[in-house]
């Protein structure tokens, strides 16, 4: 059974077709690439899975449960944790508070024991263990006292990264993870991501445009065009299309 | 189609029959007393029972109609005055242009009864106000009639008087800054002065404060400036008065000199509270307020109100109840009009025994008899006792 | 100015800007993790006063209790308002405008709920039970025990609030939220749970808030509507997002209102009863001439310090 199965899904805005009968599946272990042309509707669908964008139609099936009616926060609770393009962090607080923020039950997480801080102290302190070790695979554990703001547009990256890990997803979604990066950090990012696939088996689903850097690491990979899949395939199959090349590289 | 035209005919038949039944019920007459009060506000308590005075009032009415044969009845319509000047306004159009009322019982404070002034003379409307003292309200030949309580012109000499006999050189006036707080510290600082009083501080707070530590302040560091033998008076609403001495209570220069105040100062609320109570014995607390001697009617008034809304009428509660009887005894008098109510209404007020005291108007539609008791706080802060009276027409002060 | 009125105006000016600072602090945090300007706020304020009073009524006077009581009722009837309108509308995706106007009308309701029942059983103008009495008296300094618990009370509370905020996992969470709530939702923050405990503090506040400005003044159905202007003139100060801004605000505001006020009228003949035009005067000054109220300053001197 495949971890994400998306069933004709389908997204207007207003007169505008931004997805138009989808249907995909992600099995889990793989590292998935996206690509298509700017406008595709690449990111609009990586907003319908995580819940940030409401269905016109379809289904999100994660680990055999339907969850096309679930709200961001709850589709996170499932499972499925997502980056973003610029990264989005929280800037005015440190790398550590950024890991520590997703973390599920939190004992200083409720108001009357909040001002209690012993109650809470140990509870804290494990958690934040557990965020040094996940700063740690990134390689930002020295930094974790650093604001989110002073970092560096990779590490920005490997930050978002961390905080998805902090919540123990399957399912990783990543809207152009190298983006603004600079070409040997952007090989570092992909090779974070292909260790904690190895490492810890977790799933990833890629929107990227850096096609080079992709075809390297992707399992398998999807086209977009004009809200439609356009193709699929491994990744000769995909280089070699001939309507893959038309539609993105206008030959 | 035939079957439509039935049923057309058939509501035809109906609303006629409907409309022929409402007018012969329409033989009786029914004249419209508008009530405008305050019913939301600081003051809402009072306008809510003032409304069952008056409620009362139209009910015995209505009945002694009734009773007697007669085709007129009395229905009531009342509107709230948000305690304001152009709510009082606001409301006393309502009631005119929906029920086309040519006489409103009501507002309450002076503020409220100038605001509807403008309103009730260009449009002929009577106003019976029942509680409103303010001087400023005193205007011959309007439209407004103040027949319960006398204006401050009078009650100011009283409180004049008792300051110089407590031998107070100098006093300090703190007062609520409306119609009614500036004519009463107007007309006491004229009366005092003209009586032989020195220099007078005053001090006035806004309405709507709900707490007055800045003004206490201000009137102990007055006090303090004249020195020992100076006087306070307190003109303040109910609410106003619980947090001043809230504050004042403290205060080693307000809690040292002798107090006068108006008569909210003496409400119940007040003496409930042990520290205010204290506060109030310490300062030899004297209100001049409307005598308060009963008429034979005044039990009978009370008996009424608790068997009809099973709760004890509020302060003044019958002095609605007697604005409601004049204005009523006047429309049967002069008929459902304004221009009329307006000319025959001192005329009938002259010759009302009311629940609380005769009324006798003067050339501004006022009260005219002024016949006030003094009292004072007991030693220990638990009532106030009737020391003395004073009367207005004569000026003078009488002790028991 | 005399050394006694100079005093005295000091000492309500602690007074009064510690109870506004637990008022504001609570429009503040409203403002900065709910985007909404509560004019409801001053209802928390005035159902803590009835729940204190009637607490105290029933004999019980221990202040704790008393506040405790306060906090309880306060954070319920934020919690309900917020569960009962403010969420669905949230849900439907209003205006600005309507959440205000939204925030206008359950305080309406709330308010003539406790006029209803203040009707009902006659509670108007009553004080809390806790007598008054004069705890220190050095000249011209006169302090009262309820200058002795107004003024720690305040603090502490105020001291807790930001520690909560600033240090513990909750606070992290509503820091997020105010900083950017769809990102706070999309990394799992449950963000419906954080939102009704933010509104159970703000209303706990207040409900203290009013408990303790029941000592000062009067209870009534209006005494926290009376304080309102104050409260947004205090929060606006502190530019409706910084908490140390908002409690200098609310000092601000007292001294206006007190030293200044009598300052004003004892040497230029001001009358006092344009105390209530004070803080209008204040709002619409930061408005126009720094909207962003002490933020800038305090950030500025937070940077100078390290």
């Amino acid at each position: 059974m495949p971890l994400l199965e998306l069933e004709n899904l389908q997204k207007d805005y207003g007169g505008l077709r931004a997805v138009d009968d989808v249907s995909l599946a992600v099995a889990e272990g793989a590292i998935i690439g996206l690509i298509g042309p700017n406008g595709s509707g690449k990111s609009t669908l990586i907003n319908l899975i995580a819940g940030s964008a409401e269905l016109s139609a379809g289904r999100v099936i994660f680990a055999g449960e339907d969850i096309s009616a679930l709200a961001p926060d709850a589709v996170f609770q499932k499972g499925i944790a997502r980056g973003y393009q610029e990264p989005s962090l929280y800037f005015k607080m440190t790398a550590l508070d950024n890991v520590l923020l997703p973390v599920k039950g939190q004992r200083g997480e409720h108001p009357w024991y909040a001002p209690w801080r012993r109650y809470w102290q140990r509870d804290e302190i494990k958690h934040a263990e557990a965020a040094a070790a996940v700063l740690d695979q990134v390689q930002l554990r020295q930094r974790f006292d650093t604001l989110a703001s002073d970092l560096s547009g990779g590490q920005m990256k490997l930050l978002e990264i961390a905080r998805c890990l902090m919540g123990k997803p399957r399912l990783l979604l990543l809207d152009e993870p190298t983006a603004g990066v600079a070409p040997k950090l952007a090989y570092d990012i992909f090779r974070q991501i292909a260790r904690l696939r190895d490492d810890y088996g977790i799933t990833f689903l890629i929107v990227e445009h850096r096609l080079e850097i992709l075809f390297d690491f992707a399992d398998y990979v999807y086209v977009m065009h004009l809200g439609n899949l356009l193709a699929e395939g491994g990744v000769d199959e995909i280089a070699s299309d001939a309507t893959v090349r038309e539609v993105y590289f206008g030959d | 189609m035939l079957r439509k035209l039935l049923a057309v005919l058939m509501i035809i038949a109906v609303s006629t029959m409907l409309g022929a039944a409402v007018a012969a019920q329409d033989d009786m007459e029914t004249y419209v007393l508008g009530v405008a009060l305050p019913f939301t506000g600081s003051f809402g308590t009072f306008g809510q029972d003032f409304e069952r005075g008056i409620d009362l009032a139209v009910a015995q009415m209505n009945a002694e109609l009734e009773a007697a044969g007669s085709a007129i009845r009395f229905e009531t319509a009342s509107a709230d005055t948000e305690q304001t000047p152009e709510g009082a306004a606001r409301a006393l159009q309502t009631i005119v242009q929906t029920t086309g009322a040519q006489v409103v019982v009501g507002p309450l404070t002076t503020s409220e009864v100038l605001g509807a002034k403008q309103f009730a003379d260009e449009n002929g409307v009577v106003i019976v106000a029942m509680a409103s003292s303010g001087a400023a309200a005193s205007i011959p030949g309007d439209n407004i009639f103040r027949v319960i309580y006398p204006p401050d012109t009078f009650s100011s000499k009283a409180f004049a008087s008792i300051a110089l006999e407590r031998g107070h050189q100098n006093m300090v006036v703190l007062y609520v800054d409306d119609p009614f707080g500036n004519g009463m510290n107007e007309h006491f600082i004229k009366n005092y002065q003209a009586r032989g009083g020195g220099e007078v501080a005053s001090f006035a707070y806004a309405p709507q404060s709900t707490e007055l530590s800045t003004e206490a302040a201000a009137v102990s560091a007055a006090l303090a400036g004249f020195g020992e033998d100076a006087g306070f008076f307190c003109v303040c609403f109910p609410g106003a008065a619980e947090a001043f001495v809230q504050v004042a209570q403290i205060d080693p220069v307000l809690t040292s000199v002798k107090w006068l105040g108006n008569e909210a100062m003496t409400s119940a609320e007040m003496l409930e509270d042990p520290g205010h109570a204290q506060t109030l014995a310490n300062a030899d607390f004297v209100t001049v307020s409307q005598s308060a001697d009963s008429t034979p009617l005044t039990p009978i008034f009370h008996a009424d109100f608790v068997a009809m809304f099973d709760k004890e009428p509020g302060i003044f509660t019958n002095y609605a109840f007697d604005a409601a009887n004049i204005a009523m005894l006047t429309m049967l008098a002069a008929g459902n009009d304004g221009a009329a109510v307006k000319s025959m209404l001192p005329f009938i007020s002259n010759h009302y025994i009311g629940t609380a005291v005769q009324a006798f108007l003067d050339e501004n539609g006022d009260q005219a008899i002024a016949s006030y008791g003094i009292r004072q706080v007991a030693e220990d802060g638990s009532a106030f006792h009737v020391i003395g009276a004073y009367d207005g027409n004569t000026d003078t002060i009488t002790y028991e | 100015m005399p050394p006694a009125l100079l005093t005295t105006s000091l000492v309500n000016t602690i007074q009064i800007g510690s109870l506004y600072a637990l008022m504001a602090l609570g429009i503040t945090l409203t403002f900065s993790v709910m985007k909404l300007p509560n004019f409801a706020h001053a209802e928390y304020v005035t159902a803590g006063a009835y729940a204190a009073l009637i607490v105290s009524l029933s004999g019980v006077l221990n202040p704790l209790v008393i506040m405790i009581a306060a906090f309880a009722v306060g954070a319920l009837s934020a919690l309900i308002s917020h569960l009962a309108v403010f969420k669905p509308l949230e849900g439907r995706d209003v205006s600005f405008y309507t959440l205000i106007l939204s925030s206008f009308a359950i305080g309406l309701i709330i308010r003539y709920i406790l006029f209803t029942m203040a009707d009902y059983f006659n509670l108007f103008d009553l004080r809390i039970a806790i007598p008054l009495r004069i705890v220190l008296r050095d000249g011209n300094l006169i302090l009262s025990n309820l200058f002795a618990w107004v003024v720690p009370t305040s603090v502490i509370l105020v001291i807790i609030l930001t520690l909560l905020l600033n240090r513990s996992p909750l606070g992290r969470e509503m820091r997020a939220l105010a900083n950017n709530i769809s990102l706070a939702r999309v990394i799992g923050i449950r963000v419906e749970r954080v939102k009704n405990y933010a509104w159970l503090l703000v209303g706990g506040l207040a409900g203290v808030a009013g408990a303790l400005w029941g000592l000062q003044t009067a209870v009534h159905p209006l005494m926290g509507w009376g304080a309102i202007i104050s409260v947004f003139a205090a929060a606006i100060l502190g530019g409706l997002s910084s908490f140390s801004g908002t409690v200098l605000g609310a000092y601000v505001v007292a001294f206006s209102e007190n030293t200044v006020m009598l300052f004003l009228n004892a040497n230029y003949g001001l009358d006092l009863a344009f105390k209530p035009a004070i803080p209008f005067i204040i709002i619409i000054a930061v408005l126009l001439l720094r909207p962003q109220g002490f933020t800038n300053l305090i950030k500025r001197a937070e940077e100078l310090q390290r």
